[in-house]
C-alpha cells in the first residue's frame, strides 16, 4: 500500500466511518482524499465500502409491514384502521 | 429530515389521554420501522410481527411515562431492540450485552479481500439472489454489531441517537458500525468476485 501521504493505510481505516458519514474536518477529508488518489487498495476499499452500505440501505428500507400483519396489529390494540 | 416531520405530527398529549386517533397516527407511522428492527434482529417473519406488536402494546400502556426529552422515534426504538434481546435471549437462554467487547483492535478490522466490484451493474447488485445474502449475512453479524448497524444504517439514525436507544457511548457505537460494515464489506467482496467479468479484473 501506499505511504508517500502523512497518513498511512491503517490510519485512512480508523478513519474511513468517520470520512464516508462526513463527521471529519475538511484538513483531514482533505489528506484521506490525498493519499486515497494514489493508494488502489484504500480506493477499492472505500468504494466498496461505501457500495456496501447502499445495498443493504436499498434492501433493509424497502421492508414494510405486511397487510395481513398491520390487520392483526390493529386489532390486537383495539384500534380501528380509520383511527376511531 | 423526514424524521423531524413525523416526530412533530404526533400530538403527544392527544397519547397521552389516549386519544385513538393519535395512536392510529403513531402506529401508521412508525410500524415498517418497527417491523424491519423485529425482522433484522430477529430474522424471521412471526418474531417480527411479535416485536412489533409488544412494542406498541408497552408504548400505548406507558406513553405517560415517555418525558420528552429525547424523539418518540428514540424511544419507540429502544423498547422495540429490548423485546428483541428478549427474545433472543428466550430463545438462546444466555445473556446478552450490547456494551462489551468494544475495545479497538485495528488488525480485527483489516480488509482481507480487495477486489473492485462496484463496476457490476445496479440490477446484479441488488437483485433477489443478492437480497437473500445480505438477510444471510446481515444475521451472521454478532447481536451487539447488528442492532448498531440497523439503526444506524438502515434506519438512519444519528451516532448519538443509537448510543440513547442501545444505552451504550457514542465511541462504542462507532466502534461496532465499523466492525459490522467491514464484516459486511468482506463478506459482499466474497460474493461478488466471482461474478466480475474476467476482463475487468
Amino acid at each position: 500500500m501506499n505511504h508517500a501521504h502523512h497518513l498511512n493505510c491503517k490510519d485512512i481505516l480508523a478513519n474511513m466511518n468517520d470520512y464516508i458519514d462526513g463527521e471529519l474536518e475538511q484538513s483531514v477529508c482533505e489528506e484521506i482524499e490525498a493519499h486515497v488518489m494514489d493508494c488502489p487498495n484504500c480506493t477499492i476499499v472505500l468504494s466498496t465500502l461505501k457500495k456496501t452500505i447502499h445495498i443493504y440501505q436499498v434492501d433493509g428500507q424497502e421492508t414494510q409491514v405486511p397487510d395481513d400483519v398491520r390487520q392483526r396489529l390493529f386489532k390486537n390494540l383495539n384500534l380501528d384502521q380509520t383511527g376511531k | 429530515m423526514s424524521e423531524t416531520i413525523l416526530y412533530e405530527a404526533i400530538d403527544l398529549e392527544a397519547l397521552r389521554h389516549k386519544d385513538k386517533h393519535a395512536f392510529v397516527r403513531l402506529v401508521d407511522q412508525y410500524s415498517d420501522r418497527i417491523y424491519r428492527v423485529g425482522l433484522k434482529m430477529l430474522g424471521t417473519e412471526q418474531d417480527a410481527e411479535d416485536v412489533l406488536q409488544e412494542t406498541f402494546i408497552k408504548a400505548l400502556n406507558n406513553i405517560e411515562k415517555f418525558e420528552g426529552r429525547s424523539k418518540l422515534s428514540t424511544w419507540l426504538y429502544r423498547i422495540a431492540v429490548n423485546e428483541s434481546l428478549m427474545l433472543i435471549r428466550k430463545r438462546k437462554d444466555t445473556h446478552i450485552s450490547l456494551d462489551t467487547d468494544v475495545e479497538t483492535d485495528q488488525n480485527d478490522l483489516l480488509p482481507r479481500q480487495i477486489t473492485d466490484w462496484c463496476c457490476l451493474p445496479e440490477k446484479e447488485l441488488v437483485n433477489s439472489e443478492t437480497r437473500q445474502h445480505i438477510r444471510t449475512a446481515i444475521d451472521e453479524l454478532s447481536i451487539a454489531n447488528r442492532a448498531v448497524f440497523l439503526l444506524r444504517d438502515v434506519e438512519g439514525l444519528s451516532t448519538k441517537e443509537t448510543a440513547e436507544v442501545l444505552d451504550i457511548s457514542k465511541s462504542a457505537v462507532k466502534v461496532r458500525l465499523m466492525r459490522a460494515r467491514m464484516q459486511l464489506r468482506e463478506d459482499l467482496t466474497g460474493f461478488f468476485a466471482p461474478r466480475i467479468p474476467k476482463e475487468q479484473l
